[in-house]
């Protein structure tokens, strides 16, 4: 297998944050150190601590808990789903499932992202009798409204392929050796044609989800519950104790920021968004030209 | 009846079902959620009562007791306009890198690529955060909204996007043959180009529209602008679900309405729809 840069740049930043969620496990939850609130960086605290004392690092690599798992469930119901709407809005376009399931795709796709992740989250909370007891498995549940609202963007992609190939010269050999549907649509079609395609997807899927995560967790009601951290939370704890002087830009921001520790409580969640979403979307390009290639 | 105008009254009414259905399928989901109307009232009956009120100007309270319809109208007159600015603004500085470098976009296709994927991987959020944290915008006045309508541009891949939809359009178009012929004679070009450009320009936007209606949500909550998206997210949080419901079929209204403006284009530039609606509506799904 040939790597380019985009594949191992991409690859070695999602290794980085598995290694980061692993180390997570082994992690107390709820270090209380004695340093006192926002402490600037220290041997002992290496971003610094955060309003309530907590060591700011630690939480960072916390963090990954929020995304990871969740991440990857997000994936699993967009590939799932995408992947059998796809196939049969490809394979068999003119049989009535498939009409019904362009119909339902087109609904799905006029909605802004968002706005579906967040009716379809209200109403789940609003449904379940104690939505406090559901706080943990939250951010499981928004992986999988997220996953569904990609199902419109992967079911799109894989029915134009699919599509593509379902008139082409090696089904029709495939058909004429005794293979069934099934079997030519699993196996030469989405297997041997689709895979890279549907890789490409689920990394973005996974950027996309981290995106919505630390956004709605910024926003605090349906994101990750404090005191569990998300890198969204933690930027939003930071925001009231570093926005002194008019921001950072403002007059001894930097230094009043860097003092207190809030600069590094900015900058190294917001870079780990950056850097976390460009390595899924570096691993999406890298399937894109597999892909391509083939 | 003509065969453009009948294709345009098939999409109109394909695309109004589309927001009708949407209504239905987000009150059968509230069927889930106890307290909501929906499952006091039943389905059909909140349906049809939604249906009129929408008509007769009047949804009722929202939870703030001003008038849901008040509200939706108030929220889209501040975000709007900031989706709007941010089309034309990302539509400009992708027209001025596209036709202002030419074919040097090519050759700096990877760097260029590479360097506007870094800059819009940047979520909208933390552009918002940013503004706020660094530069200290204010909470309120034009800094803010014109930081808003910048951010939005720039943010979530949309001035990437529009640029690399707009050289690729491009790259297709000068190496159509009436393309050489007119270089040969020495016509000039951008007049004939530009209607050939405007439909796949306006197919770009429009698809940019619901990424870009996904990102003001977000964006009008971090910097705190009293637009639809905080509106939307402050019902959802107070279970306000006949003004959620209103945004969400208001935002599906919108994008039902910006892609039938794409087809009226269509039908303005390509002969062929206006010569056989059915053939390229056909063609166009």
């Amino acid at each position: 297998m040939r790597w380019s840069a985009a594949g191992v740049g991409g690859g070695s930043v999602l290794f980085a944050v598995l290694a980061l969620r692993v180390w997570a496990v082994f992690i107390d939850p709820d270090p209380w150190p004695s340093d006192g609130a926002m402490g600037g960086p220290s041997s002992a605290h290496w971003l610094g601590t955060d309003a309530v004392g907590r060591d700011l690092f630690l939480r960072v690599v916390e963090s990954t808990e929020a995304f990871v798992g969740p991440g990857l469930v997000a994936c699993a119901v967009a590939l799932l789903l995408g992947t059998l709407a796809g196939a049969a809005v490809g394979y068999v376009p003119d049989h009535p499932v498939s009409k019904v399931l362009r119909g339902v795709l087109t609904l799905l796709s006029a909605w802004p992202r968002l706005v579906l992740v967040v009716v379809l989250l209200a109403v789940f909370l609003a449904g379940v009798s104690d939505p406090s007891a559901w706080a943990p498995a939250r951010v499981y549940v928004l992986g999988a409204l997220v996953g569904l609202s990609f199902v419109p963007q992967v079911a799109g992609v894989l029915s134009e392929r699919v599509a593509h190939f379902r008139r082409a010269r090696f089904v029709d050999a495939a058909r004429a050796h005794g293979l069934t549907d099934v079997a030519i649509l699993g196996r030469h079609i989405l297997w041997a044609n689709c895979r890279q395609l549907l890789l490409r997807q689920a990394c973005s899927v996974f950027g996309a989800f981290l995106l919505v995560e630390t956004s709605l967790s910024y926003l605090g009601d349906y994101g990750v519950p404090e005191p569990r951290p998300s890198w969204g939370n933690i930027l939003a704890d930071m925001r009231s104790a570093v926005v002194r002087s008019g921001g950072i830009a403002g007059d001894s921001g930097w230094v009043e920021a860097a003092r207190s520790g809030g600069l590094l409580g900015v900058v190294v969640p917001s870079l780990a968004i950056v850097a976390t979403i460009a390595g899924a979307l570096a691993l999406a390009e890298y399937f894109a030209q597999r892909d391509a290639e083939a | 009846m003509r065969p453009a105008l009948a294709y345009l009254a098939r999409r109109a009414t394909g695309l109004a079902a589309v927001v009708g259905v949407s209504s239905a399928l987000l009150g059968a989901l509230l069927l889930f959620a106890p307290g909501s109307p929906v499952a006091e009232q039943g389905l059909a009956a909140w349906l049809g009562g939604f249906w009129r009120g929408v008509f007769a100007g009047d949804l009722g309270p929202s939870y703030r007791g001003i008038p849901v319809l008040d509200l939706v109208g108030r929220g889209a007159a501040t975000t709007l306009p900031i989706v709007g600015f941010a089309l034309l603004l990302s539509l400009t500085g992708a027209l001025g890198i596209v036709l202002g470098l030419g074919d040097r976009v090519a050759a700096l296709s990877r760097p260029l690529r590479l360097g506007l994927h870094g800059l819009s991987l940047v979520p909208v959020f933390l552009l918002g955060y940013v503004a706020l944290v660094v530069f200290g915008v204010p909470p309120d006045g034009p800094r803010r909204w014109w930081a808003a309508v910048f951010i939005l541009a720039v943010g979530d891949g949309t001035l990437s996007d529009v640029i690399l939809g707009l050289d690729a359009e491009r790259r297709r178009l000068v190496e159509q043959d009436f393309v050489h012929s007119m270089r040969l004679r020495g016509l000039p070009l951008v007049r004939r180009l530009a209607p050939h450009l405007a439909l796949p320009l306006a197919q770009l936007l429009a698809a940019r529209l619901v990424f870009l209606l996904s990102g003001v949500l977000v964006l009008e909550m971090v910097l705190g602008i009293q637009g639809l998206g905080l509106m939307g997210y402050r019902a959802a949080v107070k279970a306000d679900f006949t003004l959620l419901v209103a945004i969400a079929v208001g935002l599906t209204g919108l994008v039902a309405a910006v892609q039938l403006g794409v087809d009226a284009l269509r039908v303005a530039v390509d002969p062929r729809v206006r010569k056989d609606s059915r053939q390229t509506a056909r063609g166009s799904v």
